[in-house]
């Protein structure tokens, strides 16, 4: 089969699984789309979580993954689906009907928002243009997970000849997010395996547009955030190759969303814990993410916050399923030895471990000028205060996510630095910490820009470019 | 009894704000790290995709990976898919190309271009290592194992292995 129609297959059957997979967890509560952005945006993201669970459940029970099986397994899911809803019939929208018509309404009064979306726009189509047009070349994937992709498409199986004839790199044993969404389009694709890196951006920048906008009421402010989130140079880079630390991001940020959203009783546990379950599927020190979550959940609902546990509980049995399980017992390879055996507290190592990250986050090569952005972050918010009071601009209808948010970012660095001190000196020294950490930040640039850029002043700049009369809430 | 509908004046300003916040987006464009990386990143994808139209995969490939592509598509074509071949040690690939760590070097990623055939790099505790079909000679590493002097046609090559040898380390 010549490119074009294995592609266009590879997209039917990614489709199907994405509305199938869609369709069932909207009626389980897990996902919703608010808007017709996060119809089409949930249903990409949904279907790239997917595919790492099918493949692996494939593998888990002998069957050979390939276009057929994959391809009816996608049939089978999407015919399930949409019986389920036919038989129950519900709201399948989740969105009023004249959505669209309120978006364009609102959009031609807002003119700095569609030169935002434009640009954000771009980074979409660039992404697809860089995944098409050249081989996958970084280092970590062709000694790691491209190579456990490519030979997955080969021998049908996750569990392939890379784990038993060669002695393999660590990065064949990561997270399977990353390896089996390029398995899949390895299955359709071969020359150009990495489309699900294109996929992602834009799924990503739908359905977080959406979110801002509806936390801001400002489609400007939803399209400066999503435009400002691929400008640091590091995050710039990782639109055009395939590694770990997009899908962490993506996935940690919508966990971040979701559990504000129920740290102010606005809707229930399980979005929290579907998007931390991918986010630790994508690196598993996406566990200790889900611990901070279930932390500052308990925070702020209490007892009703019980039910957080959940969001730490599934991701520890995703990371000892795989680690333990998948790798240490199926594939017999320890990735623990990565890691000191003891926990033994020395100052001077923590000292340096947060000094390092620092100085990684401060680095303008690494993130441009984003350190500006978390420097004034509580100042741009006291100063919102103040001038509100004065009514040089009214207070942000982000307000009320600021703590949650700023909490759980703070308790998440906190809780990812033990990830670094438990480091073994001699396989996995602190210098290298450069090369994880400048990616393992991903994961907060979203959520910051978004509390700086629907903090009070900058907010209220904002929506002066938008005209009052088409502003809807 | 209803109210008359009260019409304000459209409010026309925003146009002059929008036009302000514009200009300062243009401004961040050009004057910051991440402003002129969201350019960089606009011309590049469009000189990529000029670039690929006139290039073929096969090419592409040639242009993004190290030298030692070249040697892995060699061995690819040289020798069965049942090959396992004792290749250099990585130190010894790492040296003579000196930038980075090559694709020859690695196993992984050896593996990824010369499937099914199996790499055993000389001085690894691979699991093929007792079971040697062919050597690869890369840069006349090797020729003294099977008594061959060095010559320029013979700076790569490929030979069966030579039977009743058994690996020295």
């Amino acid at each position: 089969m010549s490119a074009l129609p294995a592609m266009l297959l590879g997209l039917l059957i990614l489709a199907l699984i994405g509305d199938g997979g869609f369709r069932i967890l909207r009626r389980l509560r897990v996902v919703e789309a608010r808007s017709p952005e996060e119809w089409l945006g949930l249903r990409v993201l949904v279907a790239l979580a997917l595919v790492p669970a099918i493949f692996v459940t494939f593998d888990l029970t002998g069957v050979p993954i390939g276009r057929v099986s994959v391809g009816l397994f996608a049939a089978l899911l999407f015919g399930g689906a949409l019986a389920w809803d036919r038989i129950r019939p519900g709201n399948a929208l989740g969105y009023g009907r004249d959505a669209i018509r309120q978006r364009w309404a609102e959009l031609r009064g807002a003119p700095v928002a569609i030169a935002l979306i434009l640009a954000t726009a771009t980074y979409s189509i660039g992404s697809f243009a860089y995944v098409l047009s050249r081989p996958p070349w970084v280092y970590d994937g062709l000694v790691g997970w491209d190579l456990v992709a490519k030979v997955l498409s080969y021998e049908g199986k996750v569990r392939s000849s890379v784990f038993t004839e060669i002695q393999f790199n660590a990065q064949c044993v990561y997270a399977p997010f990353t390896s089996l969404n390029q398995g899949f389009w390895y299955l359709f694709t071969p020359d150009t395996p990495r489309l699900w890196v294109a996929l992602l951006v834009t799924g990503f920048s739908l359905v977080v547009w959406s979110r801002f906008r509806n936390y801001t009421g400002s489609p400007t402010a939803a399209g400066l955030i999503t435009f400002l989130l691929f400008t640091p140079p590091n995050l710039t880079f990782h639109l055009t190759v395939a590694q770990t630390d997009m899908p962490t991001m993506v996935y940690t940020t919508l966990a971040f969303l979701a559990a504000a959203e129920f740290a102010r009783g606005e809707r229930g546990i399980l979005p929290v814990v579907f998007f931390s379950l991918v986010a630790t599927a994508s690196r598993t020190e996406g566990v200790l993410f889900a611990a901070a979550i279930t932390g500052i959940l308990l925070l702020f609902r209490k007892r009703a916050g019980i039910v957080s546990f959940w969001v730490g509980g599934a991701a520890a049995l995703l990371f000892a399923f795989w680690n333990l399980f998948f790798i240490k017992h199926l594939i017999g390879y320890d990735p623990g030895t990565y890691f000191r055996d003891s926990v033994e507290i020395d100052f001077g190592r923590i000292s340096e471990v947060l000094t390092r990250a620092a100085q990684i986050v401060a680095n303008r090569g690494f993130y441009g000028e984003l350190i500006w952005i978390i420097v004034t972050l509580p100042l741009v918010w006291a100063i919102g205060r103040w001038g509100s009071r004065r009514r040089w601009w009214t207070d942000s209808p982000a307000r009320p996510y600021l703590a949650p948010l700023g909490l759980l970012l703070f308790l998440s660095f906190l809780f990812y630095m033990p990830f670094f001190y438990m480091w073994n000196d001699q396989l996995n020294p602190l210098w290298t910490m450069e090369h994880t950490f400048k990616r393992g930040f991903f994961r907060f640039v979203p959520v910051l820009l978004f509390l700086w850029v629907s903090s009070p002043p900058v907010l209220g700049l904002l929506r002066k470019t938008e005209r009052s009369s088409s502003r809807t809430s | 009894m209803r109210k008359k509908a009260h019409h304000r004046p459209l409010d026309r300003s925003y146009y002059l704000w929008s036009l302000l916040v514009l200009v300062v987006l243009v401004i961040f464009c050009r004057t910051t790290m991440c402003g002129g990386s969201f350019v960089d990143f606009q011309r590049t994808w469009v000189q990529t995709v000029h670039s690929a139209s006139s290039l073929d995969f096969e090419y592409r490939r040639q242009l993004t990976y190290d030298q030692t592509y070249g040697i892995l598509k060699f061995i690819a074509e040289q020798t069965p898919e049942d090959a396992v071949i004792l290749f250099p040690p990585r130190q010894f690939i790492i040296d003579e190309v000196g930038k980075g760590i090559p694709l020859l070097a690695s196993p992984s990623s050896s593996y990824s271009f010369i499937y099914p055939r199996i790499p055993v790099h000389y001085g690894d505790d691979s699991p093929h290592k007792d079971d040697l079909t062919h050597l690869l000679v890369w840069n006349h590493w090797a020729l003294d194992k099977i008594g061959v002097e060095p010559t320029e046609q013979n700076r790569v090559a490929i030979f069966e292995w030579p039977q009743g040898l058994r690996p020295d380390w």
